[in-house]
């Protein structure tokens, strides 16, 4: 496969200052930390982790909103990371980006039609007479109607809304999609809705997603490929379905092992085994592999040494010193 | 079910606003038994916490009233007991944790001297017994150092910390009742399964009755005994917990199992989808709430409000077509 995104070795360290004027910095958090994957054409890659693991930094990375402490972000072959602010503009057309919770992504004082033409205003995309032709199609391509151009965000329900940031990030007719979180903030039926259109429209343009969330039920579901982040770093990739059916890195396991399902008998016998313990702090994070302290077949090399992502059998990827 | 420890008879809590009556829960009866773990489940805006706070009798007042309906605890109706007894009960009796402990704790005081609080309040203890109290409780939540963390702030505990530390405040005079909403909605989902473990654990050891409200069926699933899903102000369908996931015969139920996307198959078809959305509480449909987004409506239902109809023992379900033609679908 063709790949339309290319990251590697991508590391952010944010400094920890204190001081009002005379900024000291006396540590770093290890946000991310040495990640590679790609993303192919019309392939969703999902990126899971719980709160820390990076990986809405890793998305900000990609989209360039966040200059890389170290490393390369590759997009459709030209490296983002060297670029200058105008040739970066003209890079972005081809990303666009959907957030968490749509009651803040999007201007209350705007209407759904000032908010999707805002990109197309940006890179003055298209005429007029084109753009006003766009919007309606956005509009429609998203569920909506002509109607609710006119509407104000507060006239729209969350899923609505979230339909809404959707179409502004189709505006430019981009490849990739950036979407973090796109559905935490809606309820269960609503959350439904908003994944199938996500998955239509892959279907239709076919779209490259970066599709990140802590949600492994909805990761499974959307993706082709899942990366599993842990303290900044990639610990497992594989194809979705090898992932869940046979995960070989133990945070992965017991990651997939507190899922609650709507089951009362699975959930019986999966919740005997719960992984004790939290997230450590991403200032200082383990020596060796960062997930030992927390590992119930942690061996002495653990400590010591950093295992490498290496590839144990087709498209799957694992970070761990266990056979 | 067991010893009955609650009993909720037609409760109806409206919240009276400009715009009109919010009829927010509207009807709803349920028991929960003696050390058992009752679930509330739906979506937002279906009354299950509107619910939990009429039972504390937390409701803000205005805008809210409960209107009518009994809550009987241990034979007694707290609807009409008055303020100075209510406080007795309630962090005694009856106590309760949020969904956002962040929120819930006091930033600027000492988590100990919080926990201090609630066990003075209540109870007859001097300050140095009351502190070797807290400490244990610290210790019996999953605190590690209790003693050295006693004397810290909120902002130094972990989201997942400080929903121990609730917890241990909602346990210090060991209540009959622990009301959760949506504990562990903020935390990641390892720390979710710890807290839950933990609610389950304190369930099963001191025989404290739980009513756990939350979107989330898998919760339901893992904990519950028995379990009621609300819509719009109503419980539409109320069974044992084996038996709703097993046997769900509310149109409503089946649409919200299957539109949770599954860990273990991929259904390339699509997940399920409910048309429509939940409907406004100031001006509901008439009949069945449910009617206008069901795939099975008839003409009865957008007359005449579905009465619940027990289908199994412990199995009741409110739906005109329930033992008709929704057979077989």
């Amino acid at each position: 496969m063709h790949a339309l995104l290319e990251v590697r070795d991508l590391q952010k360290l944010f400094p920890v200052a204190s001081g009002v004027i005379f900024r000291k910095v006396h540590g770093w958090v290890h946000a991310v930390d040495g990640v590679s994957f790609s993303i192919g054409e019309a392939e969703t890659l999902g990126l899971v982790g719980e709160s820390g693991s990076g990986k809405t930094t890793t998305g900000r990375l990609v989209l360039g909103s966040i200059k890389p402490t170290a490393g390369k972000v590759f997009f459709e072959g030209q490296d983002l990371t060297t670029m200058t602010k105008e040739v970066m503009k003209k890079a972005r057309k081809g990303m666009g980006m959907v957030f968490q919770d749509p009651t803040s992504s999007l201007d209350p004082r705007k209407t759904a039609a000032n908010v999707i033409s805002e990109p197309i205003e940006i890179h003055k995309a298209f005429d007029q007479h084109e753009k006003e032709e766009r919007i309606v199609e956005l509009i429609e391509e998203v569920g909506l109607g002509p109607e609710h151009l006119g509407r104000y965000p507060h006239e729209f329900s969350g899923g609505q809304l979230q339909r809404i940031a959707i179409a502004r990030a189709l505006a430019l007719k981009p490849k990739l999609i950036v979407a973090d979180e796109p559905t935490s903030a809606l309820d269960v039926s609503v959350q439904a809705q908003i994944l199938n259109l996500i998955h239509n429209l892959q279907e239709r343009f076919r779209l490259s997603y970066l599709f990140i969330s802590h949600d492994l039920s909805t990761v499974r579901y959307i993706s082709h490929r899942v990366g599993v982040m842990y303290l900044g770093k990639l610990v497992e990739l594989a194809r979705s379905e090898d992932l869940f059916s046979n995960p070989q890195h133990p945070y992965t396991a017991a990651l997939i092992n507190v899922v609650p399902v709507p089951d009362p008998k699975e959930m019986k016998s999966k919740m005997k085994e719960i992984l004790r313990g939290e997230i450590p702090s991403p200032i200082s994070p383990p020596k060796g592999c960062r997930f030992h302290p927390r590992c119930s077949q942690m061996k002495p090399r653990c400590k010591e040494i950093e295992p490498e992502l290496q590839e144990i059998g087709k498209d799957h990827y694992v970070a761990c010193h266990l056979e | 079910m067991k010893e009955e420890l609650m009993k909720v008879h037609g409760l109806k809590t409206y919240f009276y606003t400009r715009q009109g009556i919010v009829k927010a829960v509207d009807g709803v009866s349920f028991e929960i038994g003696k050390g058992e773990t009752f679930g509330l489940v739906g979506e937002s805006g279906c009354g299950k916490s509107v619910s939990a706070l009429s039972v504390m009798r937390l409701v803000p007042d205005p805008p809210g009233k409960i209107v009518s309906g009994d809550i009987l605890f241990k034979g007694k109706n707290l609807r009409i007991t008055n303020e100075d007894e209510m406080r007795k009960i309630r962090g005694s009796k009856i106590s309760m944790i949020f969904q956002d402990p962040t929120s819930s704790l006091n930033p600027v005081m000492k988590i100990g001297d919080q926990i201090l609080e609630s066990i003075q309040e209540h109870q007859e203890l001097d300050k140095a017994k009351a502190k070797e109290k807290a400490v244990e409780l610290m210790d019996s939540v999953g605190i590690p150092n209790p003693s050295l963390r006693f004397a810290e702030y909120p902002f130094q505990f972990s989201g997942g910390m400080r929903q121990r530390i609730m917890i241990a405040m909602a346990i210090s005079c060991n209540p009959d009742l622990l009301i959760a909403d949506e504990p562990t909605t903020n935390l990641d989902v390892t720390v979710q399964a710890q807290v839950l473990d933990l609610i389950r654990n304190i369930s099963r050891s001191d025989n404290v009755s739980v009513l756990l409200i939350t979107h989330n069926l898998g919760l339901i699933a893992w904990l519950c005994d028995r379990v009621a899903v609300m819509y719009s102000g109503k419980i539409v369908e109320h069974a044992n917990v084996e038996a709703l996931f097993a046997d769900a015969r509310h149109p409503y139920t089946k649409a919200l199992l299957e539109c949770i996307p599954r860990l273990g198959e991929k259904d390339t078809k699509g997940l399920r989808v409910i048309a429509g959305r939940v409907p406004n509480l100031i001006d509901l449909p008439p009949g069945c709430r449910f009617h206008p987004r069901c795939p099975y409506s008839v003409g009865m239902c957008a007359k005449e409000e579905p009465e619940a109809i027990e289908v199994a023992s412990g199995h009741s379900v409110s739906c005109h077509l329930v033992d008709k033609s929704m057979k077989g679908k």
